[in-house]
C-alpha cells in the first residue's frame, strides 16, 4: 500500500492511514487493482493506524479503521476477496529496550481489533514485525478481543535475525504456542535474500507458512526497487515447491506481481510438508531444543537460603539476578525461578523477577510455582516459550493449570504424584504420567511439550525407593515417550559428602534417560558428569564439546577481571600489616581485599573492619578522585574489591546468625521516562560499600513507586537520576511528591544536565555531581 | 567497522579521564570492551537526500516539507542546497550486554557505554564518508552533521526526523515519549552537500557533539578540541 499510494504522488509524511478518510479515492482504487489481480485476501490500510503513530493527526484509531475496513469490504463486493485488518509495529519500542510496557502494547493493539471486529475484517494480519514481544502483546489482543483467524509475519535481515534479534526458530515455536493460525516472513529483504530464511521456517513449523517479500532491496539513494514481476514469479515458484502456502508481495511490488504469483500458483498443487515434532523452550534470540541432556538451574529458589529469603524480603532484585547470571556462566540451559516465600507478594515478584531476568538473559525460563494465578500472571509477560513447573496427577490442579498452559504456548512438567501422595512403585508413577499426559492431550498441549519428574526421594531415608525413581524414569521414556525432568540434588539430603551421592545419581539417571537435570550449574562435579556422559553415550561426536569444556575447566577460577600489572599479592609489603586492606583497594584487588578481610576477622569485630579499614581506604580513594588522581574506573575498581570483604563479612555474619551490618537505607531510581541508569549503578555500587542499604528501583520509575518505596521502608534519603531535559520534568515531580508524603525523606539528585542551581530550583536537598558527591551526601543525612 | 580506527583517547574522555592515559588496567579493559563490541554491534543506517531551501521559518526538506526552525543550522548549510538526513544505530545487542553488565559488573557496563559512543561517532562518519565520495565528482562537499537536540536545533523534531526516515521500519529506530532514541547508541543528523567546502562553518563546536549532553570536559567549561 505505502509504495502504491507514494506512485499516486502522495507523500507518506505523517500518517498514509487517515487517507482513508480525507481522500479515500486513491486507496479505493488501490484496493480493486488489488482484488482484479487475483488477490484471495487485502489488507485494509491499517498497518500503521495506532493511538501512538495516530497522534497530532486529529483521527481516532476507531475512525481511520472504520473508514479502511469499510472501503475495503465495499471494493471487495461481489468478490470472495476476504479484508484483513493490517496491523503493524507501534513503532515505539516495548521494555526493556524502550519504555513501553507490555501491558500498554497490549492496550494499544486491542483498540485495533476491537475496531477491526467492529467493522467487519474477516481476518488479522500482524507483520512487518521486529520484536517478538510486541508479536506476543498483539497476539493475544487479537485472540482475546476476536475470533478472526490471525496470520503474522516478521521481518528479517539477512543475517536470518531481525532487528531485535529474534530467531526464526523463536518465532516458529512461540507463535505455534500461542495459537496463530499461519505465520510467515515479509517485507525487508527480496524474493532471492529471504528464501534462506524462508527455507529454515519451512522445516521447523507445522503451521501454514506465509511469505511476503519486497521487490528486491531498495536502492539506498532512490528507495526505488527493481525486481520484476517476472523474476518474482520464478522465485514464487520455487517458495511453493518447498511448501509455502501463502504468497504476497511487500514495499515495492505491484498488482503485477500479484498477477504473477496467480499464474504461477495456478498449475502447481500444494507441497505437503512434513515436519517433525521437536521439543524446545526459548527466548526471543535463543532457542534450546531438549534433544539431550539440558541443564536447569535450580539456585533462584528460596528453600533453605536465607540470603536469597532475605533479598525476596528487601526487594533486592540485583541479588536474584545475579544468581541467574552465575548459573547461566556456569552452563545452565534453562533457568527455575521460584520467588515464593511467606509475605511476599508472590505474583508481582514473580512478574517482576521474570522481566527482569529476560532483560539482561537470553536463557529460557522455569516458572516454578503452585499457585496458578502466578503462573499466568508470569507467562503472559514472559517473552518466548516458557516451562511451567509444575502439576501433578490431581484432577484439580491439571483442570486449573493446563488450560493457562495451552493459552500461553509453554511445556510443562507433570510430578508423577496425586491427591494420595507419590507411589512407592515406578508403574504407578508411570500410571499417573500417563494421565497427565492425557489431560494434557486433551487440552490441545502436544505431546512434546509434557515433561515428567518422577520425583528424587532421599537416599538416607527412602533408600529402597531410589531405583524405583530411576526405573520410572526409563519406563516413561520408553513407554510413554516423554522428556523427564528430576530435582537431581535431593538424592543426598542428610549424607555427608553429597556431591559425592548427587554425581553418581545424575550419572544413572542419565543413563535411564533424565533430559533434564535439574541442579547448580556451579557445581563441577555435576558439570563433570553431563560432560563425561555425553561423550560416552555417543551424543557429543568426537568428544569436541568435551574437550572444549576441559579447556574451560581448567582455566583458572579467577573472580572477575584479570588484573595485568595492578600489583601481584607479593607488592603487599608484609612489615605493614595495617596498609594492606587500604592498599589492596586502592589498587582494586578483590581477591586480595577478601582473602586478608576473612584474616581480620578472626581478630576484629565486623564492624570495626568496616569502620576503620574498609570505608577509611575508600575515603582515600575518594579523596583523589576529587582531587583528580584518580579517575572513575578507579573509583569504581576499588569500590568492587571493597565489596569482596563486604562480601566476607555478611558471610561470617550469615553464620553466626548476626543481624547484617547496616548504616542507613537509601532509596536510587533512575526517573520516570528515562532509560539512562549507568550513573545511577555506579553510584549504587560505591554507596553499597559505605555500608548503605540500597534500595534500587531501577530505571523509568514512576513518581508513586518511589515515594511507596521511601515510605515503606521509611528512608532518610533518596537518590534520583536524570540525564536528559526531557526527563528533568518528571524528576521534579518525583520530589515534589516526596516532600507532601514523606517530608523527613531528604533528596539528592544527579545526572548529565543537571546544575546545582537547578537542582536546588526543583526542590533537591542535595546535587552530587559524581558518585562521591552522593557518598558526601549520604554521610551528611545519615552518619 | 575496523576497531583500530576508535580513537582510544577520545573512550578515555568519555570515561572521565584527564590528562594523558589510562592506567595499563583500564587501558586493558578498553580493549576487551573494544573486541567485545566488534562481535556486539550490527550498524545501520538510513539516510534520504533531500533539496533544502531556506525560508524565513528555518531550514525546510522536502519532499516531505519538515521546517527545522535553527538559526545555527542554517549558517550550516549556508551553501547547500541538498542535504542528507539520515540515523544510525548500532543496535540492540550492544544495549542488552551494557545492560547485562548493569547487573553483573557496572565497570564493565561504563566502559562499554563509552567504548560504544565512539563506535556510533566512528560509523557517523564512515557514513559521511561514502557520502563525500559519492558526491566530489559533483563539486559537492559535505559539510559536518547536525542532530536533533544540538546548538538551537529542538530535540522535539527528532520524532519528525525519524518518520520521513521511516528509521522504525528501514533499521529498527525508535523513539520514547521523552524524545530518547532507541536503542539507545544511534544517531539522527541531517549534514549539507554544500557547494562550497568550509570547515568552519556553523558554530561553537559542541554544539555538533552527540557527547553534549554527558560531557564532563564541556561541564567543566572546556573544549575537547576534537
Amino acid at each position: 500500500m505505502g509504495t502504491q499510494l507514494q506512485a499516486k504522488g502522495l507523500e507518506l509524511g505523517h500518517s498514509p492511514e487517515v487517507l482513508n478518510i480525507t481522500n479515500p479515492a486513491p486507496v479505493m482504487e488501490i484496493y480493486k487493482s488489488y482484488i482484479q489481480s487475483g488477490s484471495d485476501i487485502i489488507s485494509a490500510c491499517t498497518f500503521g493506524a495506532n493511538e501512538y503513530k495516530l497522534e497530532g493527526t486529529g483521527y481516532s484509531v476507531e475512525e481511520v479503521i472504520g473508514a479502511a475496513v469499510t472501503n475495503a469490504l465495499k471494493a471487495c463486493e461481489g468478490t470472495d476477496t476476504l479484508v484483513a485488518l493490517d496491523i503493524g509495529p507501534i513503532g515505539e519500542l516495548l521494555e526493556p529496550a524502550g519504555t513501553l510496557a507490555f501491558e500498554r502494547a497490549y492496550e494499544i493493539f486491542k483498540r485495533q481489533v476491537v475496531q477491526g471486529v467492529r467493522s467487519g475484517a474477516q481476518m488479522v494480519i500482524i507483520e512487518t514485525m521486529t520484536d517478538l514481544y510486541e508479536v506476543k502483546a498483539a497476539v493475544l489482543a487479537a485472540k482475546e478481543n476476536s475470533t478472526l483467524p490471525i496470520l503474522c509475519m516478521m521481518t528479517y535481515e539477512q543475517s536470518g535475525r531481525t532487528f531485535t534479534g529474534c530467531t526464526v526458530e523463536s518465532m516458529a515455536m512461540t507463535l505455534e504456542g500461542l495459537g496463530v493460525d499461519a505465520i510467515g516472513l515479509n517485507c525487508s529483504l527480496g524474493p532471492k535474500e529471504i528464501f534462506p530464511i524462508v527455507e529454515c521456517l519451512v522445516a521447523i513449523t507445522q503451521l501454514p507458512v506465509a511469505v511476503k517479500p519486497n521487490a528486491g532491496l531498495p536502492n539506498l539513494q532512490t528507495g526505488a526497487y527493481d525486481v520484476t514481476p517476472e523474476i518474482f514469479g520464478e522465485y514464487i515458484s520455487r517458495f511453493a515447491d518447498i511448501g509455502v502456502n501463502i504468497f504476497g508481495g511487500c514495499c515495492g511490488t505491484t498488482p503485477a506481481h500479484i498477477q504473477k504469483i496467480r499464474e504461477v500458483l495456478g498449475g502447481k498443487t500444494p507441497v505437503v510438508r512434513k515436519v517433525l515434532p521437536r521439543a524446545g523452550v526459548c527466548t526471543p534470540t535463543k532457542a534450546v531444543w531438549i534433544d539431550g541432556v539440558k541443564v536447569i538451574g535450580e539456585r533462584i529458589n528460596p528453600t533453605g537460603k536465607r540470603l536469597f529469603k532475605e533479598a525476596l524480603q528487601n526487594h533486592n532484585i540485583d541479588y536474584i539476578l545475579g544468581q541467574g547470571i552465575s548459573q547461566v556462566e556456569s552452563g545452565a540451559d534453562i533457568l527455575d525461578v521460584n520467588v515464593g516465600l511467606p509475605g511476599i507478594d508472590e505474583a508481582a515478584m514473580m512478574k517482576e523477577v521474570v522481566k527482569q531476568l529476560q532483560s539482561v538473559l537470553d536463557t529460557p525460563l522455569q516458572i516454578d510455582s503452585n499457585i496458578p494465578a502466578v503462573i499466568e500472571g508470569a507467562l503472559r509477560i514472559y517473552n518466548g516459550k516458557a516451562i511451567v513447573n509444575s502439576v501433578n496427577g490431581e484432577e484439580k490442579v491439571l483442570n486449573v493449570v493446563l488450560p493457562v498452559v495451552k493459552k500461553y504456548g509453554a511445556a510443562v512438567v507433570g510430578l508423577a504424584l496425586d491427591e494420595n501422595g507419590i507411589p512407592p512403585k515406578a508403574e504407578e508413577r508411570v500410571k499417573i504420567a500417563k494421565k497427565i499426559l492425557d489431560a494434557a492431550l486433551s487440552y490441545g498441549i502436544p505431546k512434546e511439550d509434557v515433561i515428567i519428574d518422577c520425583l528424587v526421594l532421599t537416599a538416607s531415608t527412602q533408600q529402597a525407593e531410589v531405583v524405583e525413581t530411576l526405573k520410572a524414569v526409563k519406563l516413561v521414556k520408553e513407554q510413554l515417550g516423554l522428556k523427564t525432568v528430576l530435582g537431581v540434588s535431593n538424592i543426598s539430603f542428610g549424607l555427608p559428602q553429597r556431591e559425592i551421592i548427587n554425581q553418581s545419581f545424575l550419572t544413572m539417571a542419565m543413563a535411564n534417560g533424565l533430559d533434564l537435570p535439574i541442579l547448580n550449574p556451579g557445581r563441577v562435579e555435576m558439570m563433570d558428569a553431563i560432560a563425561a556422559f555425553n561423550v560416552l553415550y555417543n551424543r557429543d561426536k568426537g568428544a569436541g564439546a568435551y574437550i572444549d569444556y576441559c579447556a574451560r575447566r581448567q582455566a583458572p577460577v579467577v573472580q572477575a577481571n584479570p588484573v595485568p600489572n595492578a600489583g601481584a599479592p607479593g607488592a603487599v609489603t608484609p612489615a605493614n600489616k595495617e596498609q594492606d586492606i587500604p592498599y589492596a583497594i586502592l589498587k582494586g584487588l578483590k581477591n586480595e581485599v577478601g582473602a586478608q578481610t576473612a584474616q581480620k576477622l578472626q581478630t576484629m569485630e565486623s564492624m570495626q573492619i568496616i569502620n576503620d579499614i574498609l570505608i577509611p581506604a575508600l575515603d582515600v580513594v575518594g579523596e583523589q578522585f576529587e582531587k583528580g588522581k584518580l579517575f572513575l574506573p578507579q573509583l569504581i575498581q576499588a569500590a568492587q574489591a571493597a565489596q569482596a570483604g563486604f562480601d566476607v563479612i555478611k558471610q561470617a555474619l550469615l553464620k553466626s546468625a548476626q543481624q547484617s551490618v547496616l548504616k542507613g537505607k537509601i532509596v536510587l531510581a533512575t526517573v520516570k521516562g528515562d532509560i539512562h541508569d549507568i550513573g545511577k549503578n555506579i553510584v549504587k555500587v560505591i554507596l553499597e560499600n559505605y555500608g548503605y542499604q540500597i534500595f534500587d528501583l531501577g530505571r523509568d520509575v514512576p513518581v508513586e513507586r518511589v515515594v511507596q518505596c521511601a515510605k515503606e521502608q521509611d528512608v532518610k534519603l533518596v537518590g534520583l537520576s536524570a540525564l536528559m531535559t526531557t526527563t528533568l520534568g518528571a524528576m521534579e515531580e518525583t520530589i515534589r511528591a516526596l516532600k507532601e508524603q514523606k517530608p523527613d525523606c531528604k533528596v539528592v539528585v544527579g545526572g548529565a544536565v543537571l546544575t546545582k542551581s537547578y537542582a536546588m530550583q526543583i526542590g533537591a536537598d542535595f546535587y552530587a555531581k559524581d558518585a562521591k558527591e552522593t557518598v558526601d551526601a549520604a554521610k551528611q543525612v545519615l552518619g | 567497522m575496523d576497531t583500530d580506527k576508535l580513537n582510544r583517547q577520545e573512550i578515555a574522555r568519555y570515561l572521565g579521564i584527564k590528562g594523558e592515559r589510562p592506567d595499563e588496567r583500564t587501558s586493558a579493559l578498553v580493549e576487551e570492551m573494544i573486541n567485545e563490541i566488534s562481535h556486539l554491534a550490527t550498524p545501520r543506517y538510513t539516510a534520504r537526500v533531500l533539496e533544502i531551501l531556506q525560508t524565513p521559518e528555518g531550514v525546510v526538506l522536502n519532499p516531505g516539507g519538515l521546517c527545522l526552525n535553527s538559526a545555527q543550522l542554517k549558517a550550516l548549510l549556508k551553501h547547500s542546497s541538498q542535504g542528507v538526513l539520515f540515523a544510525a544505530t548500532l543496535g540492540v545487542g550492544v544495549e542488552r550486554r551494557i545492560r547485562l553488565y548493569g547487573t553483573s559488573d557496572v565497570l564493565k557496563s561504563l566502559v562499554l557505554d563509552c567504548v560504544a559512543s565512539e563506535y556510533i561517532e566512528k560509523y557517523c562518519d564512515e557514513i559521511q564518508q561514502e557520502f563525500a565520495e559519492q558526491y566530489a565528482p559533483k563539486g559537492l562537499y559535505v559539510t559536518r552533521r547536525f542532530s536533533p537536540g544540538y546548538g538551537d536545533l529542538p530535540l522535539s523534531v527528532q520524532a519528525d526526523c525519524l518518520r520521513m526516515l521511516d528509521a522504525h521500519r528501514k533499521i529498527g529506530l525508535g523513539l520514547t515519549p521523552e524524545y530518547i532514541m532507541t536503542p539507545h547508541k544511534s544517531v539522527t543528523a541531517l549534514f549539507g552537500l554544500s557547494a562550497r567546502e568550509d570547515k568552519t562553518l556553523g558554530l561553537p563546536k559542541c554544539a555538533f557533539c552527540s557527547m553534549r549532553e554527558n560531557c564532563a570536559v564541556r561541564k567543566a567549561g572546556a573544549y575537547c578540541g576534537r
